[in-house]
C-alpha cells in the first residue's frame, strides 16, 4: 500500500522504477513515465524468504536514474536491517518505514541448524542448533528435534530478551535423512521458527576377511562394527573391495593386495615388512599416544602371546612396542594403501576379550576410510548456493524448486551451482535427465520448464503442479533416491531480528516532488472545462446575445 | 501488429465531474431562451456533451493499452581482456550487422552496451561505443581517473533519430547517464567478466513497453557472477553468439601446484602448468625461494598448443615455508600478454623445528649452533645482509636471532616485517648484546626496540666520561621534504638519548653556516627540540664553514669525549676538509659522516669520516637516519657497555631455566646497557642490575632480550658450560613460535577476490570442538593485518571469508582457545596471483548454451532470426489527451457554428 502511494505520488512528466530487494536485486519495471504499470508490477510482488539486499537495490536504483539532482529513491521497508539508520542521511533517499518504527515485535528463530557426521563412530552425527530470542520479553517453549519425522530430541528453551543458546545434539542414524528443528512458538514470523539440515547417509563398509583357519572373535568383532558386512574367503583378493578393506589373519601371499590392508598375526614376512623371531616377554610397554588407531585403547602391561618384531624399513609409525623394543603393531602408508599389522596370536592370549580389541578394531576402520565427518551443509536463502557434487563433462545439472519448476544449475569443477533460492525448505539436485524422470514419476510435466522463465516463482499449470507442489513442500514426502537433498534455511539473526534499525522520529509519508502534480495543459483543460460549462449556462439564458 | 487490449484511466477521480457537468448541460438546454429549432438545439447540446466529455477525459487520464510486438534488442558486447583483437573485430562486424539488420526492419530498436567486470551504459550508437573502445588502453594499466568514462557509456550526442521517431508521446527512455559522469568506478579495466551483471543491465536497461529480448557476444569465461542463474531469473530471452577462440599466440603459465603441507625430508612433486595456443620455446623458470632450480643456462623448452607439464621433484628439509614460483620467459612473438607468466605456490613442512641466527661473523656462531642442534633445534645462519626481505621468508623459521646486528643494517620494511611476525604471527625474536646491538646498534625507537623487552635509553652513570656531541645538518634545498623531517626526528631522538652531564649542538647549513642551538647541555632537551623543529630547507651546499663552527665549538668545550656528525645529501662547495678533519681528529675530536641518497659526495664523507676517526654510513632511504643518528649517538657516549667480568644474578626465578644450574654458571665479560621495560619479566641481571636476560609477549609471539652475547668475546666461558645448549634451547624454546596445530584442519578455497577459510576442529578423541573462540589474522602482501573472528557454522567447522583483492602472499595465522584456556593455532599461506581473466580458457560454449537454454533463447542464432518476432506482445500505453483535446476544440466550433447560424432560415 504505501509503495502504491509513491507511484500516485508521481507527477506527470516523472519517470517511475520498481527495484525489489528480496532474495535477490531485481528491476520489475524498467524506467517508465506510466505509473500504472509500475502499480501492477506492485500487486504481484511475493515476498521471499531471503535477506533484504537494500543496499544492493539502492545502488541498482541509481543505476537507473544517474542524475543525482533529480533522483529520489523511495525505501518502502521495515527497515530491518543493519545500517539502516545511517541510509536516512543520504539526500537522494527517502525512508518510508512501512512499520512503527517503535514497534518491537516478538519473535525466536532458530538461527543455525547443521548437522554432520561423527570422525569416530561410523554411524553418529552431532547435530548443532542455535536459538535467539530478538523479542523484548522473555520467552519459554520447546525445541524439537526429528531426523526424517523421527524423534531425536526435545530441548526447552528459556531465554531472556536479546539471549541466545546453543545445543549440540549427538545420535546415531545409519540412513541419514532430514533433520528438522522446530520451535513450538506462536512469534511475528514463521519461517525462522523451523529448521532443516541434511545427514548424509553412511554407505555400507564391505570387509574381506582372508583366514586359513576360522577365528569366531575376529569375524564377531568385524561384525559388530556398523556398518560392516564382511565376507571371509579363503583366498586373498588381488585388491580390496572398493570403499572397503581387506584383513588378511595368519596369510601372507607373495603379492600383497592393494587398497586398505588389516593383517592380524602374520606368519610370513612380506615385501612390506619382515618378521624376527618371537618376542620372548611380548608384554607391550609403550604405545603411541597420538595415533588415532589408539584412542580409549589401553594395552600397555597387555600380553600379547605369538608376537614377533616388525621390522618395517619405509616411513611408518610403531604403534605397540615390547620390552625388547621389538615393534608388534605399526601403521604406514604403503603404495598399495595404508596398512596396518598386528603381530599377536589372537587364539593364545585374552587380547580377544578386552574391550580395547574392537575399538582397535573400530579405530582401524575408521582410519582406514579416512572418515571426514561428512556433511552436506544448509544453505542460507538469498545466497549463492554451490554444492560438491561430481559432474560427468557436458552433463547439464538441475534441480527443483518449493513450486516444482526445473531451475538449471550450473556444474564446473566438481561442484554444483544453484545461484540464489528464495525459500526456505528441501531443495533436490542431479543430472537433468534424472530430475525429470523424477518430476515425471510425481506427475509432473517430463521436460518442465526451462521455459517457464516468465513465472519462475509460480507453478506453470497450477492444476498439474500444485500436487506436484504440495509433495515437495512435504518434508514427510519420500526423497528420490536418485537426486541429493539439499537443506534451506532463513537462518540469519539480522533477517529474524524484526526491531526497526530507524531511531524514533526517522522516515516519513509519501509527498511529491514538487507543488505541481500535473502540466499546463491538464489546467488548461480544467479551466477550458469550467469555461465551457459557464459559457452554455450564459448562452442558454441569453445573459450575452 | 498494433491492436488495443484494453484501457485504463490515470486519474480516474475526475471522472466525477461528469455528474454535475452533464446535468449541467441538460438543466440549461431545459431552460434555454434561445429560440433556433428544436433539432438544433439538440444538435448543440450533443456537441457541448462532447466537448464537456472529452475534455474531462483527457482530465482523467484514459491511456489505451496497445499490444505491441515492437522489440528492444540489447546486444551485451564482452570487451575483457581475454577477448583478443580478432575476436573483437568479430564482435564489431556482428553488431555492425545487427545495427543494419535492425536499421532495415519495422518495430525494431536497438541498444549495445559494452562490458567486462563492470557494465557501460547501453547506447544505441554503436559507432561511438568503438571509438571509445579505440582510445582506451589495451593493457591493464590504471585507468585516467580525471576522464573515466566507462566502457559503452552513451554521450550526449547520442543522434539515432529513429529511436525518437517511434516514441510515443508517454516516453520511455533507458537511462543515458549524464555528461562528464561515469555510473561505477572503473579501476582496473577489463581484468575481469561479469557476464551475470551484463545480463541482468541488458534487462533492466529495456522499458516495460517493449518485447524485450538480449544478445550475448561473449566468449563465455566469466570470473564473477553465476551468469546462467541471472540468465533463468531474468525472464528475458537470451540469445548467445560466442566470439571466435583466441588466435593471438599466447603462453600462460597456469599453475605451480604442490601439496601445500609435507614433512621434512619427504619427496614431492612441484607441477608446472603452461598453456600454449601455438607452439613455441622458450624458457620455464623454476624458483624455490629467491634461488632458481636447475641451470641457469638450461635449453629453451618447446612448448605444443595445449597443456604443457613439468615437473621437479623436491624435498624440504631445512624450513618451514617454502615459496616454489614458475616463470615463463622468452618466449618472444609467441606469448601476447605477458602479466600471466609468473605463478607460485606455498608448501608447509612440519619437522623439527628451526630458527634463523643472523650474525655478522657467522664463523663465531658453530658454539651456538652445535649446542641448539644438539637440542633437536636447526639453526640456518646468515650474515647481516641475510635479514629476511619479506614474510613469507620469515614464516619458515619459528624465531629469529640478532646477534650483534646493528638497526642500521636494516630497512624500515624489514623492521616492519619482523614485528608484524612476532604481533601477528606469534614468532619468536631473541636480540643478543654486542657492540651493534641494542642502543649500540641504533635501535633507539624503532619498530624492533617497540617489541624488544628493553628500552635502548638509559641513566648514564655518573662515572662514565662526559660528551660534547654537534649535529652538522644539511639543509639545502634538496633536503625538502621528507629528508629534512627525519633528519629533524633523528636530532632530536639524539637529544634525547644524552645524559644532563653531556653536552650538544645543532648546526645546519646550506650556503652558509646557522648555529640551530649553540653547545648546551642535554639535559635542556625541550629547548634544543624546538630550536631543531625551526629548521627549514632551502638553499645550496657549503659544508664547510659549518664543520669549521663545529671545530670551534667542540674545541671550547671541556667534556672528555668529543664528536661531530655530519649529515649531507648533496656535494658541497670546495673547502679544506682533509686539513679540518685531520685538525678535529688531533684535537681528540671524532667525526663519523651520513650520505643520504645516492647524490652526496660519498667519497669526501668517507674521506672525513676516516681522517676524523669515525665511521662513515651510506643511507639510501631517509627512513634510515634517525638509526644512523641513534647508533651514534650511543656509540659515541661509550657508556651502553659494560665490559666488566661479572656473574649473571637470578632475579625472578621461572620455568623455562628449570633444570639450569644458573649457580654454577660462569663469568660473562661484558653486556649492553639497557633498561627493562615496565611490564617486562626481568630474569637475570648483571652485578650491577643491569638487566642480562628478559623477555615478554609481545602480541602473539614473544621476545627475548640477552644483553651479553653467546660467541666468544663476552661468553668465552659460557661455550664450555655443560648447561650452555640447554640454557639456550630452553629460553629459544620459550621464545619460537608455539605451533600446536593438533586436531586443526584448513581449507582456503578462493574465489572472486576473496578467501573463504574453513577450519575444522576437533579434539584428542575425535569429537568436534564446539563454540571456541577462534581469530584469523591475515596478513596481506603489504603487510596490512586484519583480524577476523571466525564463526562457527556446524559441528566442529569454523568459517569466514578474507578479501584477497591484491595480488602475492598472505599469510593467515588461525588461533582457537579451547575451554580451559588451552590454545592452538596453525599458520597457512595463500598465494594469489594473476586475475583470473588473464588465464587463457578456450571459448565456453557450454556456458553459452546454458544461457540461452535457461533463458529460452538461442545459441549461435542467425542475425536474420534475431531481429524477428516470436509471437511475444507487450503493453504499449498511448496517452489519449491530445487527442481528446483536439475533439473538444472541433466540437467546441461545430457548437459556436451551431448556435450563431440559423440553419433553419437558410
Amino acid at each position: 500500500e504505501l509503495a502504491s502511494e509513491v507511484v500516485q505520488s508521481v507527477r506527470d512528466g516523472d519517470e517511475i522504477s520498481l527495484v525489489s530487494a528480496g532474495s535477490t536485486v531485481s528491476v520489475v519495471v524498467g524506467t517508465t513515465d506510466f505509473a500504472p504499470a509500475v502499480a501492477e508490477a506492485i500487486k504481484e510482488l511475493t515476498p521471499t524468504d531471503g535477506p533484504t539486499r537494500m543496499i544492493e537495490a539502492i545502488e541498482t536504483a541509481r543505476r537507473l536514474a544517474l542524475d543525482d539532482d533529480k533522483r529520489r529513491v523511495m525505501l518502502v521497508s521495515d527497515f530491518c536491517f543493519e545500517g539502516a539508520a545511517k541510509l536516512g542521511d543520504q539526500p537522494d533517499i527517502d525512508l518510508l518505514p512501512t512499520t512503527d518504527v517503535e514497534d518491537q515485535p516478538a519473535n525466536a528463530a532458530i538461527t543455525m541448524l547443521q548437522v554432520r557426521r561423527s570422525l569416530v563412530d561410523p554411524i553418529g552425527y552431532s547435530g548443532l542448533v542455535q536459538v535467539n530470542n530478538f523479542g523484548s520479553e522473555p520467552i519459554e517453549c520447546r525445541l524439537t528435534l526429528k531426523l526424517d519425522g523421527s524423534l531425536v530430541d526435545v530441548v526447552p528453551v528459556a531465554l531472556d530478551s536479546g539471549d541466545s543458546m546453543r545445543h549440540v545434539v549427538t545420535d546415531g542414524s545409519r540412513q541419514g535423512g532430514v533433520l528438522t528443528a522446530e520451535l513450538d512458538v506462536e512469534d511475528a514470523l514463521v519461517t525462522d521458527n523451523l529448521a532443516r539440515a541434511v545427514l548424509p547417509r553412511r554407505p555400507p563398509i564391505p570387509i574381506t576377511l582372508v583366514s586359513d583357519e576360522p577365528s569366531l572373535y575376529l569375524e564377531s568383532v568385524l561384525t559388530a562394527i556398523p556398518l560392516v558386512e564382511l565376507t571371509v574367503a579363503t583366498r586373498v583378493p588381488k585388491t580390496s573391495p572398493t570403499g572397503g578393506i581387506t584383513v588378511l589373519h595368519r596369510i601372507v601371499p607373495k603379492t600383497l593386495p592393494s587398497g586398505p590392508l588389516l593383517v592380524i598375526d602374520p606368519q610370513d614376512s612380506s615385501t612390506l615388512w619382515s618378521l624376527s623371531q618371537p618376542v620372548a616377554d611380548p608384554i607391550v610397554v609403550r604405545q603411541e599416544p597420538k595415533s588415532p588407531l589408539l584412542p580409549h585403547v589401553r594395552l600397555t602391561n597387555v600380553v600379547l602371546p605369538g608376537g614377533r618384531g616388525l621390522q618395517i624399513d619405509q616411513d611408518h609409525v610403531p604403534l605397540l612396542t615390547a620390552a625388547d623394543g621389538s615393534v608388534l603393531m605399526a601403521s604406514l602408508n604403503a603404495a598399495t594403501g595404508r596398512t596396518l599389522v598386528l603381530s599377536a596370536n589372537l587364539n593364545d592370549g585374552d587380547l580377544p576379550l578386552r574391550i580395547a580389541f574392537p575399538v582397535l578394531m573400530t579405530n582401524a576402520v575408521n582410519w582406514f576410510l579416512g572418515r571426514e565427518g561428512d556433511i552436506q551443509p544448509a544453505q542460507l536463502t538469498g545466497e549463492r548456493i554451490t554444492v560438491a557434487a561430481k559432474a560427468s563433462e557436458n552433463e547439464s545439472w538441475s534441480w527443483i524448486d518449493h513450486f516444482g519448476n526445473q531451475r538449471m544449475a550450473t556444474a564446473e569443477d566438481d561442484a554444483v551451482t544453484l545461484g540464489v533460492v528464495d525459500h526456505t525448505g528441501i531443495i533436490q539436485l542431479g543430472p537433468t535427465r534424472r530430475v525429470q524422470d523424477y518430476l515425471a514419476s510425481l506427475g509432473g510435466p517430463k521436460a518442465a520448464s526451462a521455459s517457464n522463465r516468465n513465472a519462475p516463482d509460480q507453478p506453470k499449470t497450477p492444476g498439474t503442479l500444485s500436487k506436484l507442489k504440495a509433495t515437495l513442500a512435504d518434508d514427510d514426502a519420500p526423497p528420490s533416491e536418485t537426486l541429493r537433498q539439499v537443506a534451506v534455511n532463513l537462518s540469519r539473526a539480522e533477517e529474524s531480528d524484526l526491531r526497526p534499525q530507524l531511531p524514533a522520529g526517522q522516515g516519513r509519508a509519501v509527498r511529491q516532488a514538487g507543488w505541481s502534480l500535473h502540466n499546463l495543459w491538464f489546467y488548461l483543460a480544467l479551466l477550458a472545462t469550467v469555461l465551457i460549462l459557464t459559457e452554455w449556462w450564459l448562452y442558454q439564458r441569453r445573459i450575452v446575445a | 501488429m498494433n491492436e488495443v487490449i484494453g484501457w485504463q484511466w490515470l486519474r480516474p477521480m475526475w471522472l466525477w465531474l461528469l455528474v454535475p457537468a452533464l446535468p449541467w448541460l441538460a438543466l440549461y438546454y431545459v431552460r434555454s431562451l434561445s429560440d433556433f429549432a428544436a433539432w438544433q438545439r439538440v444538435f448543440s447540446l450533443l456537441l457541448r456533451i462532447v466537448v464537456v466529455s472529452a475534455l474531462i477525459m483527457a482530465l482523467a487520464g484514459l491511456i489505451v493499452l496497445v499490444g505491441t510486438e515492437r522489440q528492444m534488442i540489447v546486444v551485451a558486447i564482452d570487451r575483457s581482456q581475454s577477448i583478443d583483437d580478432a575476436a573483437w573485430e568479430s564482435a564489431m562486424k556482428t553488431a555492425r550487422d545487427l545495427r543494419d539488420a535492425v536499421r532495415d526492419a519495422e518495430d525494431v530498436e536497438a541498444r549495445f552496451l559494452l562490458f567486462d567486470q563492470t557494465v557501460g551504459q547501453p547506447s544505441s550508437d554503436v559507432e561511438n561505443l568503438f571509438r571509445q573502445v579505440a582510445h582506451q588502453p589495451n593493457t591493464a594499466s590504471q585507468p585516467d581517473r580525471e576522464s573515466d568514462q566507462p566502457i559503452g557509456t552513451a554521450t550526449a550526442d547520442d543522434d539515432d533519430d529513429s529511436v525518437n521517431e517511434r516514441r510515443t508521446n508517454v516516453t520511455e527512455k533507458t537511462p543515458q547517464p549524464q555528461s562528464g559522469e561515469s555510473a561505477y568506478a572503473h579501476d582496473e579495466p577489463r581484468q575481469g567478466t561479469d557476464i551475470a551483471l551484463a545480463i541482468r543491465t541488458a534487462i533492466a536497461s529495456i522499458p516495460p513497453s517493449y518485447v524485450p529480448r538480449v544478445v550475448l557476444l561473449s566468449d563465455g569465461n566469466t570470473t564473477r557472477g553465476d551468469p546462467i542463474v541471472s540468465a533463468a531469473s531474468g525472464g528475458v530471452p537470451i540469445d548467445t553468439i560466442p566470439l571466435p577462440d583466441r588466435t593471438e599466440p599466447e603462453v600462460q603459465l597456469a599453475s605451480v601446484s604442490a601439496p601445500a603441507q609435507v614433512r621434512q625430508g619427504e619427496p614431492f612433486y612441484v607441477e608446472v602448468t603452461v598453456n600454449a595456443t601455438s607452439a613455441g620455446e622458450g624458457h620455464v623458470d623454476v624458483y624455490r625461494g629467491d634461488v632458481l632450480i636447475g641451470d641457469a643456462n638450461a635449453k629453451k623448452v618447446k612448448l605444443k598448443p595445449g597443456s604443457n607439464q613439468f615437473r621437479v621433484r623436491q624435498t624440504v628439509t631445512d624450513q618451514r615455508q617454502v615459496t616454489f614460483a614458475a616463470r615463463a620467459r622468452g618466449f618472444g612473438d609467441a606469448d601476447t600478454l605477458l602479466d600471466n607468466n609468473e605463478s607460485s605456490a606455498l608448501v608447509t613442512a612440519a619437522g623439527r623445528p628451526k630458527i634463523l641466527l643472523i650474525d655478522p661473523d657467522t664463523d663465531q656462531t658453530d658454539s651456538f649452533r652445535w649446542a641448539l642442534d644438539e637440542q633437536r633445534i636447526d639453526v640456518e645462519v646468515r650474515p647481516t645482509e641475510g635479514v629476511p626481505r619479506s614474510l613469507t621468508e620469515l614464516q619458515g623459521y619459528e624465531c629469529l636471532v640478532l646477534s650483534n646486528v646493528p638497526a642500521t643494517a636494516m630497512t624500515t620494511r624489514q623492521m616492519d616485517i619482523i614485528r608484524t611476525y612476532v604481533q601477528d604471527l606469534g614468532g619468536g625474536l631473541v636480540m643478543l648484546g654486542g657492540d651493534q646491538s641494542f642502543g649500540l646498534g641504533g635501535y633507539y625507537r624503532t619498530q624492533l626496540e617497540e617489541i624488544l623487552p628493553v628500552r635502548s635509553n638509559f641513566e648514564k652513570e655518573r662515572e662514565k666520561p662526559s660528551l660534547a656531541m654537534v649535529l652538522v645538518i644539511d639543509k639545502s634545498g634538496s633536503m625538502g621534504g621528507e629528508k629534512i623531517e627525519l633528519a629533524k626526528d633523528a636530532a632530536k631522538a639524539a637529544v634525547e638519548l644524552l645524559g644532563p652531564r653531556d653536552s650538544i649542538g645543532v648546526i645546519s647549513f646550506d650556503g652558509s653556516s646557522y648555529w640551530v642551538s649553540e653547545l648546551r647541555s642535554a639535559g635542556d632537551r625541550g629547548y634544543i627540540s624546538d630550536q631543531i623543529s625551526t629548521i627549514q630547507a632551502s638553499g645550496g651546499t657549503n659544508m664547510y664553514p659549518a664543520m669549521s663552527d663545529a671545530y670551534e665549538a667542540l674545541n671550547r668545550a671541556s667534556a672528555k669525549l668529543k664528536h661531530c656528525i655530519l649529515l649531507t645529501d648533496g656535494i658541497s662547495s670546495p673547502g679544506d676538509f682533509e686539513g679540518l678533519s685531520s685538525e678535529m681528529s688531533a684535537s681528540r675530536m671524532t667525526i663519523s659522516t651520513v650520505a643520504l641518497g645516492q647524490g652526496a659526495s660519498e667519497e669526501l664523507l668517507q674521506d672525513i669520516a676516516r681522517l676524523g676517526g669515525g665511521r662513515y654510513y651510506f643511507c639510501d632511504d631517509p627512513q634510515s637516519v634517525p638509526q644512523v643518528f641513534a647508533k651514534e649517538t650511543v656509540e659515541a657516549s661509550k657508556s651502553a657497555i659494560n665490559e666488566l667480568p661479572f656473574l649473571p644474578q637470578l632475579v625472578r626465578p621461572t620455568r623455562v631455566l628449570e633444570g639450569i644450574e644458573l649457580d654454577l654458571a660462569p663469568l660473562l665479560l661484558g653486556y649492553v646497557v639497557t633498561r627493562p621495560k615496565p611490564t617486562s619479566e626481568f630474569v637475570l641481571a648483571s652485578e650491577a642490575g643491569d638487566p642480562l636476560l628478559v623477555w615478554w609477549q609481545y602480541g602473539l609471539g614473544r621476545t627475548v632480550a640477552f644483553t651479553s652475547d653467546a660467541k666468544a668475546r663476552w661468553a668465552a666461558e659460557w661455550l664450555a658450560w655443560p648447561d650452555f645448549g640447554p640454557f639456550w634451547a630452553q629460553v629459544i624454546r620459550h621464545a619460537m613460535r608455539k605451533s600446536d596445530s593438533q586436531g586443526i584442519f584448513v581449507e582456503l578455497q578462493q574465489r572472486d577476490g576473496s578467501a573463504r577459510i574453513v577450519m575444522d576442529a576437533v579434539d584428542d578423541d575425535g569429537l568436534f570442538v564446539n563454540e571456541s573462540e577462534t581469530v584469523a589474522t591475515v596478513i596481506g602482501p603489504r603487510l596490512k593485518t586484519e583480524k577476523i573472528q571466525l564463526q562457527q557454522t556446524a559441528p566442529g567447522r569454523y568459517e569466514a571469508t578474507v578479501p584477497t583483492a591484491q595480488q602475492g602472499a598472505y599469510q593467515i595465522d588461525l588461533a582457537q582457545t579451547r575451554l580451559g584456556n588451552q590454545s592452538v593455532r596453525q599458520t597457512r599461506g595463500l598465494v594469489v596471483g594473476y586475475p583470473d581473466e588473464l588465464r587463457l580458457r578456450p571459448i565456453n560454449r557450454t556456458t553459452l548454451q546454458q544461457i540461452a537454454t535457461s533463458s529460452g533463447g538461442r545459441f549461435e542464432p542467425a542475425l536474420d532470426s534475431v531481429i524477428q518476432t516470436d509471437g511475444r506482445t507487450a503493453r504499449m500505453p498511448l496517452a489519449m489527451w491530445p487527442y481528446l483535446l483536439m475533439t473538444a476544440i472541433a466540437a467546441f466550433i461545430a457548437d459556436v457554428a451551431m448556435r450563431r447560424i440559423d440553419l433553419t432560415t437558410s
